[in-house]
């Protein structure tokens, strides 16, 4: 079972379009979005409706909580001024963009989807996530403690955990065993396709692959591979320079960043 | 949101394809199948192809699981042919479905989840019927932590809604989403279920959630036949003309 999983567009179309034809060559058997697919360029209904008109599967991001409720707070962490101020332009254009219908979609989003595997007589939980099982916009970064990291995992009953939110893909695997028990826990961040800021411009997203042996036991049993795609990101970078939103975000775009 | 949920296709190709067509008319967000993609029919692979290519989430089946089994056992019984018919690649794929697929809302200050199952939370060999008794119900949902159960498995849809018995209150869903591929209720059509929830969807009422039973009509005749042509007992195009 190859599972492909992605996040964050952020109303970015050419990079939406440019992942769909991608999964046309690497064929995965399911396809999930973990969320965030509005803000920050001019195609928030595009991709609604893009996402809706294939049936996938989709959770709510922060961005799309805040918009489903016609909110002017994205839950979003800017720290500077300048972020602040490029954020509220962003929230409140994406807000006069969304249509009724993509807003009531966006709104009737579940929090979380949880798989349950039982392989080998044992069970596998894979969670999905945007932020992390306790917040929506909680952001889980690469270097977060193991034991934070474990503790949430455990609280949440997940064996693995894919979310996406900070736009910056990593695989991490903790043994969380007990009394020289195995138990290996996966915490994957699939990336961003419409707006990365791990210095690779293309777009991103993550294959799971599992078999009738994948288990806790074996960390290898489970594997990851990120990929990346090309796309237009100069069609994308001109389209929020020709609109109200701030420049700043085309610059982020041609610098993954 | 609108979701349609399908289930127990059994192989039986010209009905999902017409379901897939129907649900394509519906104004969907999201499709999801509840399994038994195989066994009693002529076409698993096509059924699972056509699943795998569209990427719809599902569930393992009791007869998805079954033919797992034949295969490991290397099974040449006549009586298996069903599921001897199944390809190593589609059998790669029925070893790896999950057994249940939980969604969770956030409403207001509580999560509310939304349980897909083939049969049952225990098994996927349990039988959900609509007249179990209420407190084996409830009793279901209170230890599952479900406020919507949807399931497959006996072929025969229904929708009950009940009250939660515990002291918070609001009311549990139990969903059977009937049958594409071989219905047991009378009606020889194609079932699946589309499920609705608005903005305003808290669980404390009624009707907090909306669902419908679809009906699709498939060339049965066609496919009847072809099981008389084949290896398969010819009793099985009975049920699909009598939906028994």
């Amino acid at each position: 079972m190859r599972i492909a999983l992605f996040s964050d567009i952020h109303a970015n179309l050419p990079a939406l379009e440019a992942f769909f034809k991608d999964i046309e060559i690497t064929k995965p058997d399911a396809v999930y979005c973990l969320g965030d697919l509005v803000g920050y360029n001019i195609w928030p209904n595009e991709v609604i409706n893009e996402i809706r008109k294939r049936g996938i599967p989709t959770i709510a991001g922060n961005y799309d909580f805040g918009i489903g409720r016609t909110s002017n707070d994205c839950g979003c962490a800017y720290k500077t001024d300048d972020e602040k101020a490029n954020g509220a332009v962003s929230i409140s254009y994406t807000n006069s963009l969304v249509n009724e219908q993509e807003r009531q979609y966006l709104r009737t989003l579940p929090a979380h989807i949880k798989l349950e595997f039982q392989l080998n007589n044992d069970k596998l939980n894979l969670l999905l996530v945007h932020g992390s099982p306790r917040k929506i916009n909680e952001y889980l970064f690469e270097d977060r403690d193991e034991k934070s990291m474990l503790r949430i995992m455990e609280n949440a009953d997940a064996d693995i955990m894919c979310f996406g939110h900070t736009h910056k893909p990593y695989h991490r695997v903790m043994n969380d065993g007990k009394d020289g028990n195995d138990h290996f826990r996966h915490a994957i961040n699939i990336g961003s396709v419409g707006k990365p800021k791990d210095g690779d411009p293309r777009g991103g997203y993550v294959m799971l692959t599992m078999n009738e042996n994948s288990s806790i036991k074996d960390k290898n049993s489970i594997s990851t591979e990120f990929i990346r795609f090309e796309y237009d990101v100069e069609k994308a970078a001109k389209a929020v320079e020709d609109s109200p939103l701030p420049n700043a975000y085309a610059e982020s775009l041609r610098k993954g960043i | 949101m609108r979701i349609a949920i399908i289930s127990d296709i059994h192989a039986n190709f010209p009905a999902l394809e017409e379901t897939l067509k129907s649900i394509e008319q519906q104004n969907i967000d999201a499709v999801y199948c509840l399994g038994d993609l195989v066994g009693y029919n002529l076409w698993p692979n096509a059924v699972i192809n056509e699943i795998r290519k569209r990427h719809i989430p599902t569930l393992e089946g009791n007869h998805d699981v079954k033919a797992v089994d034949i295969h490991n056992m290397g099974s040449k019984d006549s009586d298996s042919y069903a599921y001897q018919i199944v390809g190593k690649e589609q059998i790669e794929y029925l070893s790896t479905l999950p057994a249940h697929i939980k969604l969770e809302y956030q409403v207001i200050n509580k999560l509310i989840m939304i349980l897909m199952v083939h049969g049952s939370p225990y098994s996927n060999r349990e039988y959900l019927l609509e007249d179990k008794d209420e407190k084996d119900f409830t009793d279901i949902f209170l230890d599952s932590g479900a406020d919507v159960i949807l399931c497959g498995h006996s072929h025969k849809p229904y929708h009950r809604v009940m009250k939660n018995p515990d002291k918070l209150g609001g009311y549990f869903h139990a969903i059977n989403v009937g049958s594409v591929g071989k219905p047991k209720d009378g009606n020889p059509k194609c079932c699946y279920a589309v499920i609705t929830i608005n903005k305003d969807s808290d669980f404390s009422k009624k009707e907090s959630i909306e669902v419908e039973f679809v009906r699709v009509a498939y060339d049965i005749e066609k496919v009847a036949k072809a099981i008389e042509d084949s290896e398969l007992p010819n009793s099985y195009a009975q049920m699909l003309r009598e939906a028994y």
